[in-house]
């Protein structure tokens, strides 16, 4: 086992060394003594050095003894005895590596060497051969302990992994527990707002209409969004113009910004295109569209604007899109700007009767992620504020960037 | 007795979803509700329906069971079926696609909806 140790460090070694019992036997040798004694292991493994040296056993045995006693360095005077075995070595000197309390016992290496550089090497070797053995067992036991700790690891993430599928099969099954009711609710509103003459009783039913409808979307929010996280989301990149898709979601809110009064005026040229999956952007859009169709004062101009031009993003200068949503509304303060991207933050201007959930900022950006995009709040905007009426309606921008070409969905 | 109206296979096990289809196509179809997978099939033995309306999570036999032993057979994979369910999963979706429905509703789902597939499914 020792040896074993031994030849683990001792062959990752430009020099060549020998490990020797307090006897003399030959117990390992590294790859550079090999071939600095232009010998395979097996003939010197097993095998006494006092063969070598020409030395009397005996002689030798007590010069080691006064060597492990004195705690001096082993100098043996080998050169021309190594000669005359043929080896080509010039130099050979010896230390105690384990000051064994039976010095006997003690083991030994023997470092061979050139004799023009051996003084320097050789000193370095010294100071540290005691420490030499350490390191190894060191090494041996660092070793078993990052073997426990993988397989701790390994074992946390297992079950990590399983609590994630747990949750995604919770989830589903609370999805479908929860629409099967909700379709039956929607559905007999429905019937009953069409059949029922009261115009106070149909208030009350467009009433839970509502809240049905908002209670699905939070419903489909909470599946977006684990979905998100769990990375399960399949991302479609493609070339598409941005100034159409946005179009098209402005199209889907017009009964919506319709009631308000409200005009959503889009400053684009047409055809800006760009690389992005049309379904999680045209999410993003309708989601800003909606935040500002909601907070904007009654009759007013939501604006959007889009550009494409070279921009710093992503830590270099690249093609990107920009798209800013800016309503005349009551603003978000300044402290806040970070957090209304958070889960189940809304903004404190927000009240209950607005709605929402709090989760659709989260969700835009966390597909303004995948799209290795950026999203930033400016509110109050200051060109609002000095003809605001007592910073009541002092605005919001949301303005979002994204690289204009995708270089791989993988990456 | 001779009804001209498309027969309608209707397969829910939630009562109160299926009063809500009978609702909607008390007009213009004649409809037969059963509540799980088998009843379907047994349904189909006894009289091959212009479409089926298919629940999927159901007690005995869920639904995607019941579509692919449908599928499955000559005598039956022509029978145009309609999936109206609670089950959100795309790859859910995708496999009753596979299998050869001809829509997939999630509930909820709107009257305008539900008839929009039916008509699209007899045609």
């Amino acid at each position: 086992m020792e040896e074993q140790e031994f030849l683990l460090l001792a062959d990752l070694l430009p020099e060549g060394l020998l490990m020797v019992t307090g006897n003399g036997d030959i117990l390992a040798v590294n790859k550079v003594a090999k071939k600095q004694l232009k010998s395979s292991s097996c003939n010197l493994v097993g095998r006494n050095l006092a063969e070598f040296i020409g030395m009397e056993r005996d002689h030798f045995l007590s010069q080691i003894r006064h060597c492990t006693r004195s705690r001096m360095p082993i100098r043996l005077a080998l050169i021309s005895e190594l000669k005359k075995q043929g080896l080509s070595i010039q130099a050979c000197e010896g230390f105690l590596l384990t000051p064994a309390q039976d010095e006997v016992e003690a083991q030994i290496l023997l470092r061979l060497s050139d004799s023009n550089n051996q003084t320097s090497k050789f000193l370095t070797l010294n100071n540290q051969n005691i420490k030499l053995q350490r390191l190894l067992r060191n090494l041996n036991e660092k070793k078993r302990q990052l073997k426990e700790t993988i397989n701790q690891l390994t074992k946390t993430k297992e079950f990590a992994e399983e609590a994630n599928k747990e949750k995604s099969r919770f989830l589903s099954n609370m999805s479908h527990e929860l629409r099967t009711p909700m379709h039956a609710i929607l559905g007999f509103t429905d019937i009953s707002l069409r059949l029922v003459k009261d115009d106070e009783v149909k208030k009350y039913l467009n009433y839970i209409l509502t809240s049905g409808k908002r209670l699905t979307e939070l419903l489909d929010n909470l599946l977006d969004l684990h979905q998100l996280e769990a990375g399960k989301m399949l991302v479609d990149f493609a070339k598409h113009d941005i100034t159409i898709v946005t179009q098209q979601c402005a199209a889907e809110l017009h009964s919506l910004s319709n009631e308000k009064g409200l005009t959503i005026k889009i400053n684009a040229d047409q055809m800006i295109e760009g690389v992005f999956d049309q379904k999680l952007m045209s999410q993003v859009i309708t989601n800003l569209l909606s935040n500002a169709i909601k907070f904007s004062p009654a009759d007013n101009t939501i604006n959007v604007n889009i550009d494409r031009k070279m921009e710093r993003l992503n830590g270099r200068q690249q093609m990107v899109l920009i798209f800013s949503v800016i309503d005349q509304g009551i603003g978000i303060p300044t402290d806040e700007h970070d957090k209304v991207f958070d889960r189940f933050i809304q903004s404190s201007k927000t009240t209950t009767s607005d709605g929402g959930t709090g989760l659709g900022l989260s969700i835009v950006k966390d597909i303004l992620d995948i799209h290795r995009g950026k999203i930033w709040v400016v509110s109050p905007i200051e060109k609002l504020v000095l003809q605001s009426d007592k910073n009541k309606h002092v605005g919001t921008a949301i303005n979002l960037m994204i690289p204009a070409e995708q270089i791989s969905a993988n990456e | 007795m001779n009804d001209s109206r498309p027969y309608i296979l209707c397969v829910d096990d939630d009562a109160i979803n299926m009063a809500l289809l009978q609702y909607h196509l008390k007009n213009g179809y004649e409809i037969k509700c059963v509540v799980n997978g088998q009843e379907c099939l047994d349904a189909v033995k006894e009289r091959k329906p212009d479409l089926i309306l298919l629940d999927l999570m159901m007690p005995v036999m869920s639904g995607v069971d019941a579509c692919k032993q449908l599928k499955g057979s000559v005598k039956t994979d022509k029978i145009p079926i309609v999936i109206v369910t609670a089950v959100l999963k795309e790859d859910t979706r995708h496999e009753m696609f596979r299998l050869g429905v001809n829509d997939y509703l999630i509930k909820p789902f709107t009257k305008e909806q539900l008839l929009n597939s039916i008509i699209n499914g007899l045609s």
